[in-house]
């Protein structure tokens, strides 16, 4: 457990697990994979169409924010016209992939099938990633509240009081060892 | 209008609008605020109002698997809400006896999803959702990640976290097991070959995801740093007004009065 606070130690840490946890998955599947037991997914064209649908997106969305939120104070020209340009980029990258005949399975091998199988493919993964992320975290977020801890005095002060008060913090960490 | 403009009407253009209604409606000023509010509501309508059955295009079974979900989500969400606000914190407005029932719902909630996952996948019209396995093997992958990192981050942030760390490994081990036995057994209604091709595209799927994602990102970040290094240094500041400097005098006097009569 952590005492003594180091940020940069602990958050190496926590990417490793979660990049252990993904080689994990990665194996398992490779296994399967080198066994033969799986139809012709065709993993590199769907990465890379993911990767451009992806930014393509990405971008788009960016660029519609920055619109709507711009106003006579904001000077939002790189970002307008760089987050537009991205997008112009992606799609005309992708459009440039599908031609050369790098496609996937599932759809017409036309350009607009493509996008549109590869865009309902990444929209529900995400999906189901921003399901699991509020459902993990809201059930540890309730476990971790669960817990009875005796009363913080601090909560007992009014925010709006300008009162300079101290804290005898010395007898409070004497009194919890 | 063809089917296909039917799609561009009632599922892209809504999509590709959501960003742009999103952030209309956190706008600090008013009238772009109702605005973003009209076009969400254009949005919503313009999704549920599909003039062709669902079952006849992607787009469409695509909106079925989400009606399909929303009941266990539901139930999932109500339940740790219930769980979470009638706990032992500061801000409970729900009574205590209402924790074991947030709780049963959550249990109930994964439950209902385990008895779609083996016996009653999504169906309409007699056809199967093509998307279900795409969507189960997401929800498990990303579950796998998300839980681990979880029961580390507890475990290493948190101040004796044991009880929360165990459970978060817990749900990990729970989701890749349950992943793996699909590889291995398949369901009723799936062959594990299609288990494991989907398992398969939908690493090749989170990689470019994450990949595509944070690319954007990162540009974004670099023109707005182009943009702020590109500002004009900031010319000299008005001084305070009478009215101001004695405004301010007023809240010191009021405050810190032994720095004001220094």
């Amino acid at each position: 457990m952590n005492s003594d606070g180091d940020a940069r130690r602990d958050w190496r840490t926590l990417s490793l697990v979660v990049l252990g946890l993904l080689v994990l998955i990665v194996l398992a599947n490779l296994r399967l994979e080198v066994r033969g037991e799986v139809t012709d997914v065709g993993i590199w064209s769907r990465f890379v169409h993911a990767a451009l649908i992806s930014f393509t997106v990405v971008s788009g969305g960016i660029f519609l924010a920055t619109m709507a939120l711009s106003h006579k104070h904001a000077r939002l020209v790189e970002q307008a016209l760089g987050t537009l340009l991205a997008t112009v980029v992606g799609a005309f990258l992708f459009g440039l992939a599908v031609d050369s005949g790098l496609t996937t399975t599932g759809a017409a091998i036309d350009v607009w099938s493509q996008f549109a199988l590869g865009a309902l493919r990444i929209l529900i993964l995400q999906a189901a990633g921003w399901l699991s992320i509020a459902f993990i975290f809201g059930i540890l977020l309730v476990l971790v509240t669960g817990r009875e801890s005796s009363p913080d005095p601090l909560l007992t002060l009014e925010s709006t009081e300008f009162e300079i008060i101290s804290v005898d913090t010395e007898s409070r960490a004497d009194s919890e060892e | 209008m063809g089917p296909e403009q039917d799609l561009l009407l009632h599922f892209w253009l809504p999509l590709a609008a959501t960003p742009l209604a999103l952030a209309l409606m956190i706008a600090k000023d008013s009238p772009r605020r109702w605005a973003g509010r009209l076009l969400g509501i254009t949005i919503f309508v313009a999704l549920v109002m599909q003039p062709n059955a669902l079952a006849t295009s992607l787009e469409g079974w695509s909106l079925n698997l989400i009606f399909s979900i929303f009941g266990p989500t539901l139930l999932a969400g109500a339940g740790i809400l219930i769980a979470l606000f009638s706990g032992p914190i500061p801000v409970a407005p729900l009574p205590r006896d209402l924790r074991p029932v947030g709780l049963v719902m959550i249990l109930l909630s994964v439950g209902w999803f385990m008895f779609m996952l083996f016996e009653n996948r999504p169906f309409l019209d007699g056809l199967e959702n093509p998307w279900w396995r795409h969507l189960v093997t997401s929800l498990l992958t990303t579950s796998v990640i998300v839980s681990g990192f979880a029961a580390a981050f507890a475990y290493v942030m948190g101040d004796e976290r044991l009880r929360e760390s165990t459970i978060m490994a817990a749900s990990s081990l729970s989701a890749f097991g349950i992943l793996i036995y699909l590889l291995a057994e398949g369901t009723v209604s799936d062959d594990p070959v299609f288990w494991r091709s989907a398992s398969w595209g939908v690493l090749g799927d989170l990689a470019g995801l994450l990949v595509g994602g944070f690319a954007a990102l990162g540009l974004f970040i670099m023109l707005v740093w182009i943009g702020e290094k590109n500002q004009p240094i900031p010319g000299p500041v008005e001084p305070l007004s009478e009215e101001e400097r004695a405004r301010v005098n007023e809240i010191l006097q009021k405050h810190v009065p032994e720095e004001v009569s220094k």
